[in-house]
């Protein structure tokens, strides 16, 4: 792993960890089994990337479109081999989430034994975890509890994460926390379901308590189903290029790929 | 004056579980060691993998 990300910095690749490597990294999962990649969307940062991936004998996994910038630019992840078994994904555009400067810019650095890591920042990973997997909902509110235990005192990011734990203890416990502070609550209607909560409220109604973990589970399911949305046309293009022999065969090398370029 | 009750916190609660306070505690590097320890003992890491790629319609 170590060389992997040697390369990315030799190349002077500009990339960001996100999804589960970043999650294990901030301690709000336990496990994940491929390595997600976020690369600045632009055609000399494509190159170099590119090259580091041939430094490290990458071959090209399943799925993968042509590596152009309109692949990137439509959505598009790109899937790698490299070893026997590390399985690397990486997009340009990746969903839901600002630009990537944005992104880099709030980007956070943590020392590892692959090196000195750039990982995209809690508020940012919530937006990218918002997928069609039900699981990535508990990854979410694990960051949203996080980064609250990390600033207990910040009125902002509790109003952060008021919007974005799928977890309704938390919510109920965010809502305590913030009684009284908050100017005005932020909108969303689990939240709106639990209110009014004052800090002098010693306990809320378990209907209302009910009623918001409902909403919060359509809440998720919406969330889902929109994730599934934003992946039709992507799929779509996908499988045109498959119709079309227009994939890149698996198992090309991208040593290959570059000479063609 | 009536006594306020105490009410314990969800985050409280939640980390009492001890391995979740373990792992917490944990620095960044020492969790992704441990995670991909995890990994290694997975028998077929590329099923998993093709799994999330290609999900079952």
């Amino acid at each position: 792993m170590r060389s992997l990300f040697r390369a990315l910095d030799g190349e002077g690749v500009r990339y960001l960890v996100i999804s589960g490597q970043a999650c294990i990294l901030y301690g709000a999962s336990q496990f994940t089994e491929d390595v997600d990649l976020w690369i600045q969307p632009a055609s000399s940062n494509l190159a170099s990337f590119l090259r580091a991936m041939a430094r490290v004998k990458a071959r090209v996994y399943k799925l993968t479109p042509p590596i152009r910038m309109k692949y990137v630019r439509n959505g598009h992840g790109f899937h790698f081999r490299i070893w026997r078994d590390l399985f690397l994904e990486v997009m340009g555009r990746p969903p839901r989430v600002g630009t990537f400067l944005e992104a880099f810019s709030r980007a956070r650095e943590f020392k590892t034994d692959w090196g000195t890591l750039r990982v995209s920042a809690p508020e940012d990973l919530v937006l990218l975890k918002r997928t069609n997997r039900p699981g990535d909902y508990e990854a979410i509110s694990n960051l949203v509890r996080l980064r609250v235990l990390e600033d207990k005192e910040d009125l902002a990011v509790l109003r952060w994460a008021l919007l974005n734990t799928f977890d309704i203890a938390d919510l109920v416990d965010f809502a305590f926390r913030a009684a009284d502070k908050l100017r005005r609550w932020p909108p969303r209607p689990a939240l709106r379901a639990l209110l009014p909560v004052t800090a002098a409220s010693a306990r809320l109604p378990d209907r209302r308590v009910r009623r918001a973990a409902q909403i919060l589970a359509v809440e998720m399911g919406e969330a889902q189903e929109r994730g599934r949305r934003y992946w039709r046309p992507i799929v779509s293009e996908l499988k045109k290029l498959q119709g079309s022999r227009s994939l890149i065969p698996e198992a090309t090398a991208v040593a290959s790929l570059l000479e063609e370029r | 004056m009536p006594k306020r009750r105490s009410r314990p916190s969800p985050l409280t609660l939640r980390y009492e579980e001890p391995y979740r306070e373990f792992w917490r505690s944990l620095s960044p590097r020492e969790r992704l060691r441990r995670a991909w320890k995890l990994r290694k003992r997975v028998r077929d890491i590329q099923k998993l993998h093709d799994e999330k790629l290609v999900p079952r319609p």
